[in-house]
């Protein structure tokens, strides 16, 4: 069989014994479709040993039903066929499982919501629904077994970075009987305090001390972490401590390295003596307050906002830092001429005493002018010439010093972190989160947490609450006593394997690692709790070792073989692989406002768009499919990560393929959807059926 | 087993099935609004009333979703007072949502002629509760709730602002039977802008810039080639 050559696996001797039911749903189902006659269809089916209508299988009564027809008829496999999944899963899920059948092995499709909802009054409907079940019953008949997995939690935690968030992280945890391990990598605690504040310095100091001496926390000074592997709840930590290197293991890792003031370089656009930023200005400042010493500036100008980024990005500290050193130069020299140029003022901080400095410091007599994003303020020899918004004249301001606020960024070693722990950088390198609409705060490997201004810049309210959240996460999480996974997780044939590397890269978890074997090669290893089931590294493995049971490579050609199979009269066949979270629940909601499109458009479910394998393509192609139609999650909301970019990579290599071998690229197309957009969906497939029809009839 | 007549006919029914469920089971249609088979009973909408006479007591309207089958009872589902009350409940909820297709549809199917009351300000949401216990049932997250009382009752995240729990599975858009459900309510605006930066990094982590993606050039030419040699 073709199907075997290319996937290079066979499929088990064994003949599954699948039931089918085939649900009425009132009048809604059976109104539009005659459904006795998609019985009579597919009991004519090899596996298929029964097959029922039933006017509501999800009501009580019908779960007994079907409860009763698995336990006398041996079924090892069940298809329901009727509404969405998405919402009576579940249920089903929990109906099969008293009658002994293992929920992998069930399987519910969509007959209502994709065809009788969109398709009634289409004479293809039935072939269409058909179609569907027939899909159904090959995924059951290829499919196997997806177990769950659990793992131990290990009761400690450990805080990388001793900055304000992660001793009050360390002292929460410490004070709930959990053991800390916090590693820094200087030799004192506290951080680099990008604020700058007294109070905060005094916060840090009053915290250090209590670590110091707290009975559960461990501090490691001068240390680094230097390898890191295990799964949530249960890490091995590799720390290089001095001259040594300890194993911890490890239940939580706490990620607050902190951010910087950026530098500010030698310019031959102004005099770096004349022109100081922020950090140098305090020691200015600092200096000056000493006994003896006074100010010797007069003319005083400080430029918020000092690079473009910060206009994208609030570096959260420089405003409050900028109008506490306004107030402090007038109170060392009331005659000064303070002049403050901002763009926009962030002054949040709980209590609002930001605002009351702010005022404070218009009462000194600090001038404020707000500059426009695109006239930004210019620094001459001896004066700055900024264009005022409020009167739209240009102003020039003389100066002695010009103090430029700089932008908080992230320390060198995020990199390193990052690496290590798997965590994503934005484009300024801080360790953002990689799914802050659905998960704020958290990241894809749910024991793994950062904060402060490692994540993004933060002054210290933001910090401590920041500090509280995470803290009573991480406990949260540490008091589960195991944890376990219910998705289907990816696994590989070791005999298979060889070690080529494609699998640890694309991972978006970092659940797989190579494994030395025989000391020379290495092969790759799943770690099951790590793996969130996206299907990228069955797609990237060129000897098709991995599996991923319910999306295996087995189980969707089958389905696009099935699919394909249906004869329609003068249509053409198009294929669409929809991920659930966006293209599937799309034609769910296209059907439930009865949105029409053609009844030639067989949808096959997938998990994500990273599972749309470049050989299922092309095997949908060699199949007879006229187009494959895939549906993703726009970018930046994948479920997965990154899957639709992957997708989409793949999906451009494959056109070229495609129209270097005599396939026009048009008849594959990748659509991004949200799944509210049950408008898009019915429209993408309408426009790309109508266009695959036009291609054929230029031929 | 229990035995009860509905509509007239004798019926036999497993024990703990409601009213509702007895009817579906046995082909009476019922409208409901609130009712979802993957979900607890709810009896919000009032929709699905019948009237229930027992021996010695004089008969009166229950919500058939959450009404338990007794033994003995005598159940008419399409009575005078069923469908008066039933329109007047489908004319109620039209008040406030008298453009929304789903519910004119409704309005019809019960005999509404004209929406006498309209309320000024008109909202899809007919606080029938389901996207609320889909959250909470199906997905097992919670993420919205109804918040307020009264006449400012209506679905929406704890505090109103963007949901920390929702994963964003859209099972409550899906589940609305009006279409009101607005899936920004509870995800919030912020899109992060696609992290290009962290995709590069896991496809090109360890072999830096080598692109160590499999080739699909070979493969694609040998299956063509080997069609072509089968044709």
């Amino acid at each position: 069989m073709k199907k075997e050559i290319i996937m290079g696996e066979q499929t088990a001797e064994f003949v599954p014994r699948i039931g089918v039911v085939i649900c009425d749903c009132g009048d809604k189902i059976s109104g539009v479709l005659d459904t006795e006659a998609l019985r009579k269809k597919v009991a004519d089916q090899f596996e298929v040993v029964y097959s029922v209508r039933d006017t509501y299988p999800c009501s009580k009564d019908g779960q007994e039903r079907i409860q009763k027809a698995i336990v006398e008829q041996h079924l090892d496999r069940l298809l329901i066929a009727g509404c969405s999944p998405r919402l009576v899963e579940k249920l089903f899920r929990q109906a099969v499982q008293p009658a002994g059948l293992d929920p992998s092995y069930l399987n519910v499709i969509n007959i209502r919501e994709h065809v009788a909802y969109v398709n009634a009054g289409d004479p293809a409907a039935v072939s269409k629904a058909n179609g569907l079940i027939e899909m159904g019953t090959a995924r059951l008949a290829t499919t196997s077994l997806a177990p769950s997995h659990t793992g131990r939690v290990v009761k400690s935690a450990l805080v990388i970075g001793s900055g304000l968030s992660a001793l009050t992280v360390a002292l929460a945890l410490a004070d709930g009987g959990i053991r800390v391990t916090l590693v820094e990598q200087t030799g004192a605690l506290g951080g680099s305090v990008p604020d700058l504040q007294v109070r905060t310095l005094e916060l840090i100091f009053e915290k250090s001390q209590t670590v110091l001496k707290h009975p559960m926390i461990d501090t490691l000074f001068n240390a680094y972490v230097s390898e890191v592997s295990g799964h949530p709840g249960d890490y091995e930590v590799r720390i290089q401590h001095g001259d040594q290197t300890t194993t911890y293991a490890i239940g939580a890792i706490i990620v607050d390295n902190g951010a910087q003031h950026k530098k500010l370089g030698a310019s031959r656009w102004f005099d770096r003596n004349k022109v100081k930023t922020q950090a140098e200005f305090e020691a200015e400042l600092e200096e000056a307050t000493e006994p003896g010493k006074m100010l010797e500036l007069n003319d005083i100008v400080m430029i918020f906002c000092a690079e473009e980024t910060q206009l994208e990005r609030c570096s959260r500290v420089c405003c409050n830092i900028g109008i506490r050193q306004a107030i402090r130069t007038k109170q060392l020299n009331p005659d000064a001429n303070v002049t403050v140029l901002f763009r926009d003022l962030y002054l949040g901080e709980v209590g609002g005493a930001h605002e009351v400095e702010f005022m404070e410091a218009r009462k000194m007599g600090v001038t404020f002018f707000r500059y426009r994003r695109d006239r930004p303020p210019v620094i001459g020899d001896k004066t700055v010439d900024v264009l005022d918004t409020l009167t739209g004249e240009p102003v020039r301001v003389p100066f002695e010093r010009v103090v430029l606020s700089m932008p908080l960024i992230p320390y060198d070693n995020a990199k390193t972190l990052a690496a290590l722990l798997g965590l994503p950088q934005d484009d300024a390198g801080f360790l953002a989160e990689p799914r802050m609409r659905l998960r704020p705060g958290r990241y894809a490997d749910p024991g793994i947490y950062v904060l402060g201004s490692a994540q993004q810049p933060a002054d210290t309210t933001e910090a401590l609450f920041q500090a509280y959240l995470t803290s009573s996460r991480t406990a949260r999480f540490l008091s589960q006593e195991t944890i376990s996974v219910q998705t289907p997780v990816a696994s590989i044939d070791p005999t298979l394997c060889t070690g080529c590397g494609n699998c640890p890269q694309v991972c978006p978890t970092l659940a797989i690692h190579l494994e030395k074997r025989d000391g020379v090669l290495s092969l790759s290893e799943v770690d099951d709790l790590r793996c969130i089931g996206c299907g990228n590294c069955v797609v990237v493995c060129p000897v098709k070792a991995i599996s991923l049971p319910g999306w295996d490579n087995i189980e969707i050609p089958a389905q696009i073989s099935a699919a394909l199979q249906r004869r329609q009269n003068g249509g053409v066949k198009v294929i669409a692989l929809a991920c659930e979270w966006s293209a599937y629940a799309a034609a769910d909601m296209a059907g439930t406002r009865r949105i029409s499109y053609p009844s030639n458009v067989s949808i096959l479910r997938m998990n994500c768009s990273a599972r749309f394998d470049p050989y299922h393509i092309l095997w949908a192609f060699l199949n007879g499919a006229e187009g494959v139609f895939l549906g993703a999650c726009p970018p930046g909301e994948c479920h997965y990560g990154t899957g639709n970019l992957y997708a989409r990579e793949r999906v451009e290599k494959l056109k070229k393929e495609l129209s270097a071998h005599g396939i026009n690229p048009r008849r594959l197309r990748l659509e991004f959807m949200t799944l509210e957009n049950g408008e898009k969906f019915a429209q993408a497939v309408t426009d790309f059926v109508t266009d695959i029809q036009s291609e054929i009839y230029r031929k | 087993m229990i035995h009860l007549t509905i509509d007239d006919k004798p019926i036999e029914v497993a024990e703990n099935r409601t009213l509702l469920e007895a009817c579906r089971e046995h082909g009476i249609h019922i409208p409901t609004l609130c009712y979802h088979p993957a979900l607890e009973p709810y009896g919000g909408c009032r929709l699905c009333v019948v009237e229930l006479s027992q021996p010695g007591r004089r008969s009166r309207l229950v919500a058939s979703c959450v009404y338990p089958c007794e033994e003995g009872v005598v159940v008419k589902t399409n009575s005078e007072t069923v469908i008066r009350s039933r329109r007047m409940t489908a004319e109620l909820i039209l008040a406030g949502s008298y453009h929304t297709p789903e519910m004119l549809a409704l309005g019809e199917e019960l005999g509404v002629k004209e929406v006498r009351f309209k309320l000024p300000e008109e909202n899809a949401c007919v606080l029938c509760g389901l996207c609320v216990r889909a959250c909470k049932e199906i997905v097992g997250v919670s993420a919205i709730s109804v918040i307020q009382r009264g006449i400012a009752k209506k679905v929406a995240t704890p505090f109103q602002v963007t949901s920390s729990r929702c994963i964003g599975c859209g099972t409550c858009v899906l589940i609305c039977p009006t279409g009101a459900f607005k899936f920004e309510s509870v995800t919030g605006f912020q899109y992060v802008s696609p992290l290009e930066s962290a995709y590069r990094l896991g496809y090109y982590r360890l072999g830096g810039e080598l692109d160590l993606r499999p080739h699909f050039v070979q493969d694609v030419a040998e299956l063509l080639i080997s069609m072509k040699e089968e044709e």
